[in-house]
């Protein structure tokens, strides 16, 4: 309990608004932007293992690795959110998630993590470049290999909420 | 304003960005695409397609960049003034400046909406005009 404690300090310390803020700036630019889709973030907290997640269908993972440590960062939607933003995106209106739309998840991630890298950089953070993943399945988990407790950042849209979680490992 | 009727070739390894792309075009007014999914297919949709007017294309590509495939457009006399724009990420912005000593007309950063797009491409039809 008390490693866990300190593991928490340690994150939440690490990651203060410096280097959240640009992820959820950018969240908000890319799908204001690029989607139209309007949309405001809530208070970012810590989900510890065996916390209940929030219905997941569909994510774009990247990983974070910068000299001061290596994580991950995903962008997580259940298909509703998931299919309005990808019908704003490109005109397209689906029911399910096909393998003609998983790509989008995986670039909304790459953009945003276009956007905040910049800024980060100027942070001192210097994220190496990184290619995104997609990860598709009912009721998705994503559980990381490390007991370091994870970032949750919601995001509220007309049709849902959808978050990302960002996980770093001070330690690496 | 580039004539509406060209033929618009879009490289992205995403389709999502094709399609994103192309649906920023058909709202500016364009209504013929060609695609390709890296630089080397898109040298030979370009061969393929003698009524391309304009090459928008991303540069992080696999098997050949948009670089590669600026350099060989370029390199070759039928295309040396084939309008090329390039599709980058905001962290790429300094790869722009090989691209511009390569051969590019201009770029555009992602996001974009329709409108910055269309911005874009006046910019470009004016300096090709120029």
């Amino acid at each position: 309990m008390g490693a866990e404690k300190l593991d928490e300090e340690k994150v939440a310390t690490k990651l203060d608004g410096d280097f959240l803020n640009p992820f959820i700036s950018a969240t908000k630019n890319v799908l204001q932007t690029q989607a139209s889709t309007d949309l405001s973030a809530g208070k970012p907290f810590i989900k510890r293992l065996g916390d209940v997640d929030a219905v997941t269908e569909i994510a774009g993972v990247i990983s974070l690795t910068c000299e001061q440590f290596k994580g991950s960062i995903a962008v997580c939607f259940n298909s509703e959110v998931f299919l309005n933003i990808y019908e704003n995106m490109v005109g397209e209106k689906h029911e399910e998630i096909t393998e003609d739309v998983q790509d989008a998840a995986g670039e909304i991630l790459n953009i945003i993590f276009g956007q905040a890298k910049t800024v980060l950089k100027g942070k001192n953070y210097v994220l190496e470049r990184a290619i995104p993943t997609v990860l598709v399945g009912e009721k998705l988990r994503i559980r990381y290999k490390s007991k370091i407790p994870t970032i949750v950042i919601p995001f509220e849209t007309k049709t849902g909420t959808f978050h990302i979680e960002i996980i770093v490992d001070l330690d690496n | 304003m580039f004539d509406y009727n060209t033929t618009v070739l879009v490289v992205d390894d995403m389709t999502t960005m094709r399609k994103i792309v192309q649906k920023a075009l058909k709202e500016i007014g364009f209504s013929n695409f060609v695609e390709a999914a890296d630089g080397q297919k898109a040298w030979e949709v370009l061969n393929e397609t003698s009524s391309v007017g304009l090459v928008i294309s991303d540069w992080n590509m696999p098997n050949a960049t948009g670089l590669d495939f600026l350099k060989r457009v370029r390199s070759d006399g039928r295309y040396k003034g084939l309008p090329f724009v390039l599709l980058t990420a905001e962290s790429e912005l300094e790869q722009v400046k090989e691209a511009v000593m390569a051969g590019v007309d201009n770029y555009i950063v992602k996001p974009f909406t329709p409108a910055m797009l269309e911005q874009k491409l006046e910019e470009t039809h004016k300096k090709k005009a120029a």
